[in-house]
């Protein structure tokens, strides 16, 4: 306990000095500043704060069990995120980042409304994108909860541990807006890459000659195998490769960098981060499954229950000395809050622009959905929602419909009645899917894109129609 | 369309294809082709946000 509290009064003094340095250099009063650093930042602070943004509690909690259950499948399915993001940020992104300072934009909804023409049915995407990211906001809280009372053996109790997380969340988005959140993300991803690297390097020297060969005798080197099916991987990654459009949590990211040269600095920044923490993050689930099939380790994993697969890292820790596993609980805090506090900085962005808030209540309005939604989240995070993985890909389907609604925006293809008629539906339509737990031919997250992406289309293709009849 | 975005598509397309592909495999050779793909489409960003930002 005395190395957890020792890494995690470092962990505190760190943020809460980083948060307080950037308040300095924050023009207090400007909501423009407050919520997208009058779009000032560097390429390398940009960088990070996507990282550490996209980058949850999910990689070292629910990808490293899922890596153990299904092999490198998982590794696949989260590489093919990254490369998706990374064509994203190199095609679309840039053509974001130049209309967002053409046009003035500060969240991603006002891209949205401008394009397309319609308050209300932006009013309606605002709400229906804070139900989809609050279990997600949730989900992240409930990792490190876990794992902090794990390391501390009791000590330091779930309820105690959800708290501190919130009061970081807090800190760094009321401290100073997106200054005090990319400030604090740097540092904080900066702590999330060196502990799961240490990580790593001490699991592979425990790792005995053979272990790659385990592997490969219990199919788990195949990327398809008996638990990880081709409709599994489709249903995990069809969600995720559009998650730089989807998300508005990064999608805002894309407004941050001061110059194109920053702007590519933090898409190459951000690419490079992004392999070393997967390949790292992966290799750890690999390792330990290799470790235990040689009879290294015996970390007691029921394969059958998948809310089992979540205690792989919390089990590793066990083993480790008592600094490093206060170091990587540490590093699953900081990736959790560092997600949070983005996400809910970003909704409250589009609460104080694109709902119905006067213009000189803006930095106000925006400063109380930020506590709003923190104690929601806090509230949900209590009653510990299920299997991660399952929770954050959920969240992730339901923002789907929003695909075709930034493509066409972005790309001169916008239209009132296509964009109210594909929001008003599928958005619904996904919440159904998803929640409803429907079963249909094909994985519900394809479905859901191919209805968002067939209805956007015809009701786009009648307009047109009707206009060209009219005039 | 320019051949950086072209191969970005291609890299993203065959991500998603490569699983079929390489099915029943028993040693790292999907591990590596996972990272080599990714490299490959960072590097391939990289020179087309260059020329994009005027970085030659």
């Amino acid at each position: 306990m005395s190395e957890l509290a020792a890494v995690l009064a470092g962990y505190l003094l760190l943020v809460g000095l980083t948060a307080l340095w950037s308040r300095l250099r924050t023009r207090t009063g400007d909501p423009v500043d407050y919520f997208i650093a009058s779009r000032g930042l560097s390429g390398l602070v940009s960088a990070m704060t996507y990282a550490a943004t996209t980058y949850s509690a999910f990689m070292m909690v629910g990808l490293v069990g899922l890596s153990y259950a299904v092999g490198v499948g998982a590794l696949c399915f989260e590489l093919a995120y990254l490369v998706s993001t990374v064509a994203i940020l190199s095609t679309l992104g840039a053509r974001v980042w130049e209309l967002s300072r053409e046009r003035g934009y500060v969240t991603p909804t006002q891209l949205l409304r401008e394009r397309h023409g319609s308050y209300w049915t932006t009013v309606f995407v605002v709400f229906m994108t804070a139900l989809a990211l609050i279990p997600y906001s949730a989900v992240q809280m409930v990792g490190p909860a876990v794992i902090l009372s794990g390391v501390s053996r009791g000590s330091l109790d779930y309820r105690t541990a959800v708290t501190l997380a919130a009061a970081v969340v807090l800190l760094t988005t009321l401290a100073a807006g997106i200054r005090s959140v990319a400030w604090t993300d740097a540092v904080q991803g900066a702590i999330m890459l060196s502990s799961a690297t240490a990580f790593v390097l001490w699991l592979a020297l425990r790792a005995p000659p053979g272990t790659a060969e385990a592997l490969g005798d219990a199919g788990l080197l195949s990327p398809l195998n008996e638990l990880w099916t081709p409709r599994v991987f489709m249903a995990y990654t069809t969600p995720w490769i559009f998650f730089a459009v989807t998300n508005p949590q990064v999608f805002q990211r894309l407004y941050l960098p001061r110059s194109r040269r920053d702007y590519a600095r933090m898409v190459a920044y951000f690419s490079v981060f992004g392999l070393a923490y997967t390949v790292i993050s992966v290799s750890v689930g690999l390792l330990a499954r290799g470790l235990e099939l040689t009879g290294t380790m015996a970390l007691g994993i029921d394969l059958r229950s998948r809310a089992d697969w979540n205690r792989v890292t919390q089990q590793l820790m066990v083993y480790a000395h008592p600094v490093l596993s206060s170091l990587v609980a540490i590093s699953i805090l900081a990736a959790a809050t560092s997600t949070v506090n983005s996400i809910i900085l970003t909704l409250s962005s589009m609460f104080a622009y694109d709902v119905p808030v006067p213009e000189r209540a803006r930095l106000a309005a925006g400063k109380v959905v930020v506590v709003a939604f923190t104690l929601v989240v806090y509230a949900f995070a209590l009653t510990r929602p299920a299997f991660v993985v399952d929770l954050a890909v959920a969240s992730s389907t339901l923002l789907l419909p929003l695909l075709p609604l930034y493509l066409s925006s972005v790309y001169g293809l916008s239209g009132r009645i296509p964009y109210a008629v594909t929001a008003l539906t599928c958005l619904p339509l996904s919440v159904y899917l998803t929640m409803g737990g429907v079963e249909v031919l094909v994985p519900r997250e394809v479905l859901v894109l191919l209805l968002s992406l067939g209805l956007y289309a015809a009701a786009l293709l009648v307009e047109r129609h009707r206009r060209q009849r009219w005039f | 369309m320019e051949l950086e975005s072209a191969l970005l598509v291609l890299c993203a397309a065959l991500s998603l294809l490569l699983p079929f592909a390489l099915r029943g495999d028993r040693s790292l050779a999907t591990f590596l082709a996972y990272v080599v793909l990714s490299l490959l489409a960072i590097l391939t960003s990289v020179l087309r946000l260059r020329r994009w930002a005027g970085v030659e």
